[in-house]
């Protein structure tokens, strides 16, 4: 079970919108970055993420430049849970990889509203009382993010 | 009853499969760029010793080119050092090319493979009749430790060109109107598949455009026939004759999307969206201080010589700086050799070695605050070719030469 307070951001979040090439071109290190994260789209929202608090996306989530890096980055900031309605392929696939769950879901959520994911249902519950269904991963994703990561699942299984 | 993507993978794998199949394939060759290729190394090396398959792999500094900070310098000397230690066998170096068109050249990509690497524009490839899409560092460095990776084998959407291109009318106008018709993200998880009569009055280089932007609907993967133009142009490089790939007449797809091009005009994207495509004829006066042509989507030779016809024996306006950067040495050379890089340099263009230049926004003639660009690149979201306060418009180098004439974004010539 998944636990954390709904952060809101709207459609088509593109790789360059979850952190600015600014930041990369400087390469600042990870941990100065992450209060810039979301700024175009969102500029309080660095500044003031928690961590564990969950990302709630609209369309297309992760598009245009999903640089894997950006997962590093959401992982500094302790995010370990994206949700959205739909997710750019890129953004999705590297989540999984690294570890990040990455849900699709058409939430109506408040900014601050608990959300509580339990993967093994497929379910979510929005302030202990709104309850929502999601597709279940398939057993092979299902397994990498359990066990952190496509490169951790690599090892323990000696190969794809 | 297949289409080609359906294909491609049930040749991978030896058993027919259809979309929605998960599957675990060997992949033919893959891509490393310099902004993910750091991340790629250090995951590879946390787990792994060696590389499967050495000849497979192309690294290329090409984002951060020619080394644009100390950063970047150590990151590509790293690389070096890689790609020296394992014996890969495709490295493009500083100022030499971009990784996607260097794929081309170099015959990692040929129809029915299946190509990826760590750049969201390697659907490029399916301009070959290929399957092509970006993964992740973790992901490619599995790919280097073992060759394998999983799909879930697409659907299609079927997006049919029909009709003759009207004059001044480009493959990136194409590509831009293909993405306002299926919007971003409006083809995540699915396969572009291409047809229709245009296609075979349309050159590779401007082929390659239009998949090279399948990535801005959110397309998994964009691919071209294998029609005569293209076996033309394999020919002509030497390559091995092959019939490439061609979906089944009763193929299943998700979607079939006609473009009708003989009534089209040129046509921009305006910011911060790549859907938001309009006319050119329609918009307001618009001041650039900025004209770029080049990188992955427009550049290529023909995409010079198009801009080259219009600037030929003209200036461009003092307002304005002209910016080019070509996608490889060998395109450079044929600029030099048939007088397109001359006809550019005289008329006022500032040429890049061949890099990703400042589409990338990383180097190479960046945007200033408040300062209007008009590119051939492929985004045009707040911040992407330079300050965030900066405003990108996406056009054809038909378009990009009229407007750094003009000093605005125009598709004909004015009488100033």
């Amino acid at each position: 079970m998944i636990e954390g307070h709904a952060r809101i951001l709207g459609d088509n979040i593109s790789g360059d919108y979850i952190i600015s090439k600014e930041y990369i071109r400087a390469g600042y290190p990870l941990k100065k970055m992450v209060k810039f994260l979301f700024q175009v789209p969102r500029p309080d929202l660095g500044a003031t993420l928690q961590p564990g608090d969950i990302i709630v996306g609209g369309h297309n989530f992760g598009c245009g430049s999903s640089r894997e890096f950006v997962m590093l980055l959401l992982k500094e900031a302790k995010i370990n849970c994206v949700i959205a309605k739909s997710f750019a392929r890129t953004f999705y696939r590297s989540s999984i990889n690294q570890g990040i769950l990455p849900i699709e879901c058409d939430l109506d959520v408040k900014e601050g509203d608990v959300i509580s994911v339990d993967i093994v249902a497929g379910t979510i519950i929005v302030n202990g009382t709104t309850k929502y269904q999601f597709q279940k991963f398939p057993a092979l994703m299902k397994d990498i993010v359990t066990e952190g990561g496509l490169i951790p699942y690599y090892v323990k299984n000696k190969g794809l | 009853m297949s289409t080609i993507v359906e294909k491609i993978f049930s040749n991978h794998i030896g058993y027919p499969v259809k979309a929605g199949e998960l599957v675990m394939v060997d992949v033919d060759a893959s891509l490393i760029q310099d902004m993910n290729g750091p991340s790629t190394i250090k995951n590879f090396e946390g787990f792994a010793e060696t590389v499967c398959s050495p000849e497979k792999h192309l690294f290329s500094l090409d984002h951060f080119s020619p080394s644009s900070s100390i950063v970047a310098a150590n990151n590509h000397r790293i690389t070096r050092q890689f790609v020296e230690k394992h014996n890969i066998s495709h490295l493009v170096e500083e100022g030499k090319g971009i990784g996607h068109q260097l794929m081309i050249e170099m015959g990692l990509v040929a129809p029915g493979r299946i190509v990826v690497g760590t750049d969201s524009h390697c659907c490029h490839y399916g301009v070959l009749n290929a399957f092509s899409t970006g993964i992740g560092a973790a992901e490619e460095a599995v790919v280097l430790a073992s060759d394998k990776c999983w799909f879930k084998v697409p659907e299609t959407i079927r997006v049919e060109f029909i009709g003759k291109m009207p004059k001044n009318l480009t493959g990136k106008d194409l590509a831009l109107v293909m993405v306002k018709e299926l919007t971003q993200g409006g083809a995540i998880y699915q396969c572009l598949e291409f047809g229709g009569d245009t296609i075979a009055d349309l050159e590779i280089d401007e082929r390659a455009a239009i998949c090279n932007m399948a990535v801005e609907s959110g397309a998994k993967g964009a691919i071209m026939p294998c029609d005569q133009v293209l076996k033309d142009w394999m020919k002509e490089r030497g390559w091995s004759e092959t019939d490439g790939v061609s979906p089944d007449s009763d193929a299943q797809y998700a979607r079939v999307l006609k473009i009708n091009v003989s009534a089209l005009t040129p046509v921009v994207a305006v910011p911060p969206d790549i859907d938001n495509v309009v006319p050119v004829s329609s918009m307001e006066k618009i001041a650039v201080n900025e004209v770029v042509i080049g990188g992955c989507t427009n550049g290529r030779y023909i995409d010079f010589f198009q801009a080259a016809q219009i600037l030929k024996g003209k200036r461009i306006v003092p307002s304005v700086r002209l910016v080019l950067a070509p996608a490889s040495t060998e395109i450079a050379k044929k600029m030099l050799d048939t007088g397109v890089y001359e006809i550019l340099l005289d008329a006022g263009a500032t040429i890049l070695p061949p890099c990703c230049g400042p589409c990338s926004g990383i180097t190479g003639g960046l945007v200033a605050d408040n300062e209007v660009v008009l590119a051939t690149a492929n985004r045009n979201m707040h911040g992407r070719m330079g300050s965030q306060k900066g405003k990108i418009y996406i056009a054809s180098p038909v378009v990009a030469a009229y407007t750094a004439l003009a000093g605005y974004i125009t598709a004909k010539e004015q009488m100033l």
